[in-house]
């Protein structure tokens, strides 16, 4: 393929090029979001970024490619950044379970990290991804011949590559082997602070475990004996409470809860009809309040009730349970 | 039952109280010697879910657990009593709920008509209380206030002056009576009978011996309820339930012995109700309250307030016997004190006495 057919091809295909990398991440932010997790789970926004004519005929040439349109897989690129290596795995099993699309890894750097054990450098994950079939995404044609490289990478792993790629992998003058040693240092730091941040994320999930247990406990049992349409969710509000009686937790609490709400029927009345008008009322946390009243002398009850702005809540329930 | 008493009713419950409908009307002071109708409303009340949350904190407070209310009897039970009318009222339409506390508010401005009490508000609201929802009627009677509310606009906070404010949680303000049935059995004759419902009073004036008097026309002459016969009893179970409490408590002797004197003089005193909780929150150490209340639970001590009759343990609540000598020193025993205890000799020509004691010497202060 000549160079003039190239470049004409790249211009055809810009837009489509650029509708099937905003097609994949558009996909990937929503399965994100269906799966439960939050969007602040990506710490960039992903752009969809198609090659520069210029920079794609440059490669080509460095390359010695013969036929660009299939060997360039890179001719449109987006980039997830994410905080934990164990974010890059939840993209990773978005991308590789996704029907509309075939997905292949064409870099995968825990398997580089294998193969050379002894050198450290650029980390990334890096998919190879085409449509099945040819489609029509935002009124726009797109080729299943079409490719999109899907890069996902820490923060770290992308300051260290900002900072490799402009000044080391692409010099603009001279790279001394001290300047090497010094990012391939860095890097052995990188892969070091990635691995201290997952763990202190683990311990602190290991240690909160209990508590999210709990509060997840009580949403269903709110939803069960309440109904969903009640639920106004704070999380916030249920942790502090729960926090401020967290030596009150014990395995085997939310079934006593459960139960409390079978033996005493007018409890979920009572919330059904503050559900509406009462911020406290419509948080499942509430359930855990009326066991605590019925549970706990009021002196200690009143001396650790946490939210200073709301005694009424807490008034209420010991007014409905008598105590 | 081992009790040669009247069996003691189980405990009455205000949880899960919830209120259904309520009207108020207005009463007014007698003028001079002269009845003044009371102004009656024709509808029903209609609040939104915070106002009633509210009148339920208040019957609640009044009323349940930790509370100053007492159980009452039903003494009067005539067709044209307060007990038949409410029993009445407890099922009916609206229509007759309106037409039946109208003459509730009659009533109570004839009740009045003797005393210079004041005006106020009479509130009859009808509802259900307890894991069980029985269904209650209760009446309020709220005394005026004056007092503020605030305003708030973007700049400033301002109050405005409120002339006639009505149950705030001040509880001198206003008082209440409530029944409710504990078995549902159809009228004879359109007459229910006592036997089957519990009544409860709330008025701060029966706290006091010296106010009780004062408090005769909302519970006697209005509601027609009478101190209860088992007070006597009730006060009884206290003394000895409490004492045994004491006793068994994992505290030093010198403090039991603080604490018996603390009850015998809670009951000599010039209340005129005794509760666990008053004397949990007078005299008991925080670490101890939860496992009396918990305690006097288990005997089936009511959680409100009794009225206190001592005549059953008069004879227990005597002072501890002193026996003092020339020199300064002096013993004290406790009242029913008798040769088991000890043994007194004297021994005249020389000016000493001999004082056996059944008993080993246990602690000095």
């Amino acid at each position: 393929m000549s160079a003039e057919s190239f470049i004409e091809y790249l211009e055809v295909n810009r837009s489509p090029l650029e509708a099937w990398g905003r097609f994949i991440a558009s996909r990937i932010q929503s399965s994100l979001i269906e799966s439960g997790h939050s969007p602040a789970l990506i710490k960039i926004p992903v752009l969809p970024r198609v090659k520069d004519t210029a920079s794609a005929v440059g490669k080509i040439g460095r390359k010695g490619y013969d036929n660009p349109i299939l060997q360039m897989t890179d001719l449109v690129g987006i980039r997830f950044v994410v905080l934990l290596t164990e974010d890059i795995q939840t993209i990773c099993d978005i991308i590789s379970t996704e029907p509309s699309w075939k997905a292949e890894v064409s870099k995968d750097f825990l398997l580089e990290i294998e193969n050379n054990t002894k050198s450290f450098d650029y980390q990334s994950k890096h998919y190879e991804i085409r449509p099945l079939e040819d489609f029509v995404t935002d009124d726009i044609s797109v080729s299943k011949d079409l490719c999109c490289e899907v890069q996902i990478r820490t923060l770290l792993q992308h300051a260290y590559a900002e900072m490799v790629h402009d000044n080391i992998y692409k010099p603009k003058g001279l790279v001394t082997t001290s300047a090497e040693r010094h990012v391939a240092r860095s890097m052995a730091l990188i892969e070091t602070t990635d691995d201290l941040f997952s763990r202190t994320i683990k311990l602190l999930d290991d240690a909160n475990a209990p508590r999210v247990a709990f509060a997840k406990d009580l949403e269903n049992i709110f939803r069960d004996h309440i109904g969903g349409q009640y639920i106004a969710p704070d999380s916030k509000t249920s942790l502090l409470i729960i926090d401020a009686f967290s030596d009150i937790l014990e395995p085997g609490l939310s079934k006593k809860i459960n139960e409390l709400l079978n033996s005493k029927k007018y409890i979920a009345r009572k919330i059904k009809e503050r559900a509406s008008t009462k911020g406290l009322f419509s948080n499942s946390v509430i359930l855990f309040v009326y066991w605590l009243a019925l549970n706990s002398d009021s002196t200690t009850l009143k001396a650790r009730w946490p939210l200073p702005g709301d005694w009424r809540s807490l008034n209420l329930v010991s007014s409905d349970v008598n105590c | 039952m081992t009790s040669i008493e009247s069996p003691q009713p189980a405990a009455f419950s205000f949880e899960g109280l919830s209120i259904e409908k309520v009207i108020i009307h207005k009463i007014h002071p007698r003028s001079g010697s002269d009845l003044v109708p009371p102004k009656t409303s024709q509808k029903l009340s209609v609040f939104p879910q915070e106002a009633l949350d509210t009148l339920q904190l208040r019957i609640q407070k009044a009323l349940g657990n930790k509370s100053h209310g007492i159980e009452m009897s039903i003494s009067l039970e005539d067709a044209d009593s307060f007990f038949q009318k409410s029993a009445t009222m407890l099922a009916c339409s609206d229509q007759d709920f309106i037409l039946k506390s109208q003459s509730l508010a009659l009533d109570l401005s004839k009740a009045q008509l003797s005393t210079n009490a004041p005006g106020g508000m009479l509130a009859v609201i009808r509802g259900r209380v307890g894991d069980k929802d029985h269904p209650f009627l209760a009446v309020i009677k709220a005394d005026i206030q004056d007092g503020f509310r605030a305003n708030e606009d973007d700049d400033n906070v301002n109050v405005e002056y409120i002339s006639e404010l009505l149950l705030t949680e001040a509880q001198r303000l206003y008082k209440i009576g409530l029944i409710s049935p504990v078995h549902s059995r159809a009228p004879v004759n359109h007459l229910y009978s006592p036997s089957d419902y519990r009544a409860f009073l709330f008025d701060h004036l029966m706290t006091a011996t010296e106010t009780r008097n004062a408090a005769a026309y909302f519970y006697g002459n209005f509601l027609g309820m009478s101190i209860q016969a088992s007070s006597k009893k009730l006060t009884q179970d206290f003394f000895e339930h409490t004492r045994t409490f004491i006793d068994t408590a994992p505290i030093s002797t010198e403090q039991k012995l603080d604490l018996h004197e603390a009850l015998r003089s809670d009951l000599k005193s010039q209340a005129a109700t005794i509760s666990v909780t008053d004397f949990s929150e007078k005299h008991l150490p925080l670490g101890l309250r939860e496992s009396y209340s918990s305690f006097m639970d288990s005997k089936s001590f009511p959680k409100n307030a009794v009225i206190k009759d001592n005549e059953y343990i008069n004879a227990k609540l005597k002072r501890r016997r002193k026996y003092v000598f020339t020199n300064g020193v002096w013993l004290s025993t406790p009242s029913e004190s008798d040769e088991n205890l000890l043994k007194i000799e004297s021994l005249d020509e020389k000016g000493t006495t001999i004082v056996t004691i059944n008993s080993r010497l246990e602690s000095q202060k």
